[in-house]
């Protein structure tokens, strides 16, 4: 139990920092309002820190600036913008564009100042030298390479008109209806009748310009009972409660530290595998069991503050995915227990859940977290039963492909030892595999080649249903969305050509001697074109997928 | 041991089959009916049949899946040509190539597909039948098999009778009748307009949310549009709310300053300012639809005076290419600066007949060039008939920036330059020049008592004596070339002092309006008024302070300037040399044609600017009527809609026809869209609905939840259909279903058209059973079967045992 506290304890406070506390910034509490706020942004309500955290990587990127939290930050740039001119707060993602800027600006040598190098590292520049007219000049001239630069240059223009003060404060939308209107819109503070929020505000943001934490903390304070008072009316204001879960949900990082905990698992479950350790395989169990159990809590809280089913964008579709399969995996792991395929499904889907939540830590402007309207066309059931079916077998084929690369490893070491290795398959093959009454082959029955094929096979088996099935069900939402159930769209294309793959590989298997080795390397290739599907056609080829 | 072969196999010997195939090919060829369904539902299992053993095994159904993966992914995603595959610029998309020119739809038709398809479902059928016996254990296999099939059966029905498109319906139409005159009609869009009479009817605001505030309906929120009718003898604005016509009023002018429009009930005391004028808000009836990814061209004859003579008649364009250029000669298009990105020469022939008896043209137009992304530019080229001088300059400043200009020295308001600024002369002698060089200078001549004194224009706080008399002067400012109320002006602010008094005078280059400036005073053209009398002013504004002079006698161009110091300067212009203007400025004269002509061409868009979401929006098509001369050619740009007339056109949608005066004295219209197809009864769209999440519709696409179309069909019944998203509904042989919008902007609040998409789906359930049965198989094959298996092997196990 207190290694148990010790692991969570080192899960949760990773990426935690120390700040000075004798600093305004560090004086300033934000709490109040990130807990008790609401703000209206894009047809729902936010808590104030889960906007900030979502508006604020349009202007300063993934990272915090200057490690600020995003609501400092925010309420920063709009009462003191005189602190940020000339300092690097924009941010620019695409590298050529940065490099090409850098050249604009210092055109004699690429690496001239210190400046150059740290916006060449962190992609942060000021707004100042983005206006500067030769810069100007060049992203304008960027912008007609459309395929390549519209959209990047796009970005800054838009986190240049983000950060100005006057958008800043237009979106902050903090008034609801006085109707408590379903569809009236919600205002700004500047137009509130009540006395007591203007000069609240006011004294704040003269305080707050003064660097005096005490009277910005107390008129925060304040504001933060003043503000959720107008919305009693109705019923549209959330609960305090479903905000503060909503900020402690953003501020744990989504729960994605939870990676860390599956990459133990997967250590410890991978040395019970291959030395057969059975106190480091419960101990490996039981990390896995933790990690799928607040994984399963990260997607429920989810659900709860978005108010729908996580699975209507990338960061969801991928944590949703990578959660279905760890328990699937838990499944597995209790069904066969005493199977010889013991320990390999929970491998197999620490490695997914621990690539998928990595994957969305990492990239966080692609894998954008932050909870958004779904568009319309995916207010159907349909996304829900297509959706879950596509991503849950993406996620098997994953798994297969894990212990289809741990039978090539296992193989390529008996070629190093000059042994052969091509007899190691399932003889029954899937789920059969472990139905024998008495396996044909009793030496094999056990061998790790074997049972590695055989979980493989059990794997590739159920997505290649799962994965055909949800096709299927796409083309049913898409005959009634679109009016046509197949469109021949990338992303439709490549996920018949996964199945193709996978058909190629049951029959593939059915003809070859070594059925183990080649069973693999399918299942790797499968694994490739459905991440081909999912990143590739996704970010680079579009088409009508283009939200998932 | 060797499997028997299947009966139906054994006899007479798969290479007994090779003459009806020959047969059956040589008929196909000759019959022209290559490539049709018939075609592949015979020649194909012939070709199963003699090469039997070959579609006998699994491997030749292993290879027939990687090519079919091969060839899709191919298809779709397009090959890497490096190996950055993340970046868009990596995937060159084959299909789209030259020679080939598919779409998706059509690369999943081509022969090779068709072929693999076939070839697939016959060694599937053949392997199943000679090598599965069919058993409880086979079952699986079976129905895979037998699943895969009719999904391909019915994928087979479904695309061969595919017809896709959409149709364009906007919420109403304005019906006009005027006493004494034709009805007229036109679609309620913004700016919209027609004439009838002498009277032009113009849409003058559109509110889609308009809620009736009176009457049973009280609340109810209407669409309601308001058009301005302008007459020679009377002006006012006519209110009109579709489905309530009774409340149709008009808005007049009133003597009320505070409400200078106001409801004619109020103003007159009655509803309408003329009982004649009948205007109502009628349906817009669409019985087409548009074909998607097709083309056509329409035509039509017009009168002298311009009135159609006939309808629009439609030309089918048949394997139009569709993703690159195609162009006869280089001269076809402008050429593109700045981009290494040259339209290879590659001319299309392809002849559109005529279709329609009614077509004004009897014979075949040609397409012979297709552009993907272009728009139409004008040019001056020189070489023409007239002297039509044409100057192009370059103006910079150091390296920081540079502007090129273009100067008509005939049409001074078509220069891109600022005409106050910079001019294009063209003199017809020497001394015209020099008449030029005295002009240009600005001046300021004071008369005191009958005697002239030039005056500097020198800003300054110091006043300066005039001569020597008692006035003194200081210059505030010197403002040329200003447009005030349509004219342009230019004036010298100055201060005179006499003695103890001091005032300001405003000298305009037009004595009449030159005035001295009393505080609280009327200034106004009738209320001019000196001081003093006794000095009068005179402000000569100059010529343009930046001119260039061609036309001289020995050729050469000059450069007048006024900018350059207090006197005029001269100096020679040669070709490609800076002259400094003034401030680091520099002008350099960059080509001149004295017989400049303009020239309309299209000018192609480099790749890297084509924006892949407009898909072929900005496409056009060159055609060549024949004529017996040889042939007139012109670009037509694509209409997404061709619609009868502005008058009909959406907003947001191109109509803008082509129009050719043929030597026969003929003239014809012509335009580039889709195909059209009928759709089974005329639709309307009564209601378009927008719901929203929390906060309403905030213009943000982020705000909507749904969009939903109230349309009805005119087949006598009354009952609206919504189509909404995720909701299509089926009429007839076809769906509709919610496909476009007409979202707010600058310009309008939107709502005023939806477009539907329609589509038919045959061989929908057929596919659905394939479907079915295969997933049915493959649990049968995965977990069916090793538990039949398990049950077999206990079975037998406890029979050794006991």
């Amino acid at each position: 139990m207190k290694y148990m506290f010790s692991i969570l304890v080192l899960v949760f406070t990773c990426g935690a920092f120390a700040q000075d506390a004798t600093t305004f910034e560090s004086q300033v509490n934000m709490k109040p309002w990130s807990d008790s706020v609401a703000v209206f942004t894009n047809g729902r309500v936010k808590s104030f820190e889960t906007f900030a955290r979502s508006f604020m990587p349009y202007i300063v990127g993934p990272r915090k600036l200057e490690s600020q939290d995003s609501t400092f930050t925010y309420f920063d740039l709009l009462i003191r913008p005189e602190r940020y001119v000339g300092e690097p707060i924009i941010f620019v993602k695409h590298k050529a564009l940065r490099a090409a800027i850098i050249k604009e600006l210092h055109p004699q040598d690429l690496a001239a100042t210190e400046r150059a190098e740290s916006f060449m590292n962190t992609g942060l520049i000021s707004r100042e030298e983005l206006l500067l007219p030769k810069v100007r000049a060049l992203l304008n001239n960027l912008r007609q390479d459309v395929r390549r630069f519209a959209t990047p240059v796009e970005t800054i223009d838009n986190a240049i008109a983000a950060s100005d003060p006057q958008n800043l404060w237009r979106v902050l939308r903090v008034i609801p209806p006085e109707s408590g209107s379903f569809n009236e819109e919600w205002t700004t503070i500047d137009t509130q009748n009540d006395s007591k929020i203007i000069d609240s505000w006011g004294a704040m943001a003269d305080a707050w310009k003064k660097g005096d934490a005490n009277v910005v903390n107390e008129q925060l304070l304040l504001l933060a009972k003043l503000l959720p008072a107008l919305g009693k009316g109705g019923d549209i204001y959330p609960k305090s409660s479903k905000l503060k879960l909503e900020s402690f949900y953003f501020r744990m990082g989504n729960f994605t530290s939870i990676w860390i905990l599956y990459l133990m698992s997967t250590v410890l479950l991978l040395m019970a595998f291959v030395y057969r350790f059975s106190r480091i395989g419960k101990l490996g169990l039981a990390i896995f069991m933790l990690a799928v159990l607040l994984n399963t809590v990260a997607v429920f809280w989810r659900w709860y503050v978005s108010g729908r089913y996580p699975n209507t964008n990338m960061f969801e579709a991928v944590t949703t995915a990578s959660w279905m399969g760890a328990l699937f995996a838990l499944l597995m792991e209790y069904f066969f227990r005493k199977s010889a395929t013991k320990y390999i499904f929970a491998i197999g889907a620490s490695i997914a859940a621990m690539v998928a939540l990595l994957a969305v830590r990492l990239y966080p402007l692609e894998l954008n977290p932050h909870i958004s309207n779904k568009m319309p066309v995916l207010h159907d059931v349909w996304l829900y039963i297509h959706v879950n079916f596509v991503i849950f077998s993406y996620c098997l084929i994953f798994v297969a492909a894990v212990s289809a690369a741990l039978y090539l490893i296992r193989r390529m070491l008996q070629k190093f030892k000059g042994q052969d290795g091509k007899g190691d398959y399932a003889r029954a093959g899937g789920i059969a595999s472990v139905m024998e009454v008495q396996p044909a082959h009793k030496k094999n029955a056990t061998n790790f080649g074997s049972v590695l094929d055989g979980a493989t096979m059990i794997l590739v088996e159920l997505s290649f249903i799962i994965l055909w099935t949800g096709i299927v069900m796409g083309a049913i939402w898409a005959d009634h969305s679109w009016g046509r159930p197949w469109g021949w769209d990338p992303k439709e294309v490549f996920a018949l050509n996964t199945f193709l793959i996978f058909v190629v590989l049951i029959h593939t298997r059915m003809k070859v001697k070594d059925k183990g080795f080649w069973t693999a390397w399918l299942a790797l290739i499968g694994c490739a074109v459905m991440l081909f599907n999912w990143i590739i056609i996704n970010f680079t080829i579009s088409g009508l997928h283009s939200y998932a | 041991m060797k499997k028997r072969p299947h009966p139906l196999f054994k006899y007479p010997g798969s290479f007994v089959w090779l003459l009806p195939l020959a047969v059956a090919i040589f008929l196909f060829f000759r019959s022209g009916e290559v490539d049709t369904l018939r075609w592949y539902l015979i020649v194909s299992p012939l070709v199963a049949l003699t090469l039997i053993n070959l579609f006998s095994t699994v491997w030749f159904g292993i290879t027939t899946l990687t090519l079919l993966f091969l060839y899709s992914s191919i298809g779709s995603s397009g090959a890497p040509i490096s190996f950055a595959i993340w970046e868009p610029t990596a995937w060159v998309n084959i299909r789209e190539m030259r020679g080939l020119e598919m779409t998706e739809f059509e690369w999943f038709h081509w022969w090779p597909f068709k072929w693999l398809i076939s070839i697939l479902c016959l060694n599937m059928a053949i392997v199943t039948i000679r090598k599965i016996k069919f058993t409880m254990l086979t079952v699986g296999v079976w129905s895979i098999h037998t699943g895969v099939i009719v999904t391909v059966l019915g994928c087979l029905v479904y695309f061969s009778q595919k017809t896709e498109g959409d149709v364009l319906v906007s919420r109403r139409v304005v019906e006009i009748q005027a006493q004494g005159e034709e009805p007229v009609s036109m679609v309620v869009t913004p700016s919209n307009s027609v004439t009838s009479g002498d009277t032009t009817y113009s849409i003058s605001s559109i509110n889609p949310s308009w809620e009736l505030m009176s009457g049973d309906d009280s609340g109810t929120i209407a669409y309601a549009v308001t058009i301005s009718v302008q007459g020679p003898e009377k002006s006012f604005m006519r209110q009109l709310i579709a489905d309530y016509p009774q409340y149709t009023e008009d808005i007049v002018q009133s003597n009320d300053p505070k409400q200078p429009m106001a409801r004619a009930k109020k103003v007159l005391g009655r509803a309408l300012v003329d009982e004649s004028l009948k205007m109502s808000l009628q349906y817009d009836e669409q019985n087409i639809f548009y074909v998607t990814q097709s083309g056509a061209m329409y035509l039509r004859e017009l009168a002298e005076d311009g009135t159609p003579i006939t309808p629009w008649i439609e030309r089918p364009i048949k394997n139009l290419p569709r993703y690159n250029d195609y162009i006869s000669t280089h001269d076809d298009v402008w050429e593109t600066k700045g981009y290494p990105y040259a339209t290879p020469l590659d001319p299309l022939a392809i002849a559109v007949s005529p279709t329609n008896q009614n077509d004004p043209i009897d014979d075949d137009i040609i397409v012979s060039g297709y552009l993907r992304y272009a728009y139409m530019d004008q040019k001056m080229k020189g070489g023409g008939d007239a002297l039509f001088p044409v100057a192009w300059v370059t103006l910079r400043k150091g390296d920081e920036a540079q502007q090129a200009a273009e100067l008509f020295a005939f049409d001074p308001a078509s220069s891109t330059a600022d005409t106050s600024l910079m001019a294009f002369r063209w003199v017809s002698n020497d001394a015209a020049l020099e008449e030029l060089e005295n002009g240009i200078m600005p001046s300021l001549e004071a008369e005191i008592d009958g005697t002239s004194y030039q005056l500097q224009i020198v800003p300054g706080e110091e006043f300066v004596k005039i001569g020597d008399t008692e006035y003194e002067y200081k210059i505030n400012s010197v403002q040329n070339n200003l447009k005030i109320a349509g004219r342009v002006v230019s004036l010298a602010i100055i201060v005179l002092q006499r003695g103890e008094q001091t005032w300001e005078r405003w000298v305009f280059d037009n004595p009449a309006m030159t005035r001295d400036v009393v505080e609280d005073a009327q200034h106004t053209e009738t209320t001019v008024q000196l001081l003093d009398e006794n000095i009068t002013t005179v402000y000569r504004s100059g010529d343009v302070p930046i001119t260039i002079v061609g036309g001289l006698e020995d050729g050469s161009y000059r450069l007048l300037t006024s900018i350059r110091g207090d006197k005029s300067t001269n100096d020679p212009l040669v070709f490609g040399v800076s002259v400094p203007l003034t401030g680091g400025i520099t002008l350099t004269l960059d080509r001149v044609e004295p017989n400049a002509f303009t020239e309309t061409r299209p000018i192609v868009v480099p790749k890297i600017q084509q924006d892949p979401s407009m898909s072929n929006m900005y496409s056009m098509v060159r055609v060549t009527v024949p004529t017996k001369e040889g042939g007139i050619s012109t670009w037509l740009p694509y209409h997404h809609y061709a619609f009868e007339s502005t008058k009909e056109a959406a907003r947001r949608f191109r109509h803008n026809p082509t129009t050719l005066q043929l030597p026969n004295n003929k003239t014809i219209e012509i335009m580039f869209s889709r195909e059209r197809a009928a759709l089974p009864r005329s639709v309307i769209l009564e209601r378009f609905e927008v719901d929203s999440h929390l906060g309403g519709f905030t213009g943000s696409s982020s705000s909507i939840l749904n969009w939903r179309s109230i349309i009805r069909f005119l087949d006598g019944s009354d009952t609206p259909i919504a189509v909404s998203v995720n909701d299509p509904q089926s009429y007839g042989e076809y769906w509709f279903f919610q496909s476009q919008w007409d979202p707010p902007d600058g310009a309008s609040q939107g709502l005023n058209y939806t477009v539907l998409g329609v589509g038919n789906r045959h061989g929908v359930l057929q596919m659905l059973l394939g479907c079915c049965l295969t997933v049915s198989g493959m649990i049968w094959a995965f977990y069916v079967k090793p538990m039949i298996k398990r049950k077999r092997q206990q079975a037998v196990y406890a029979g050794v045992s006991t």
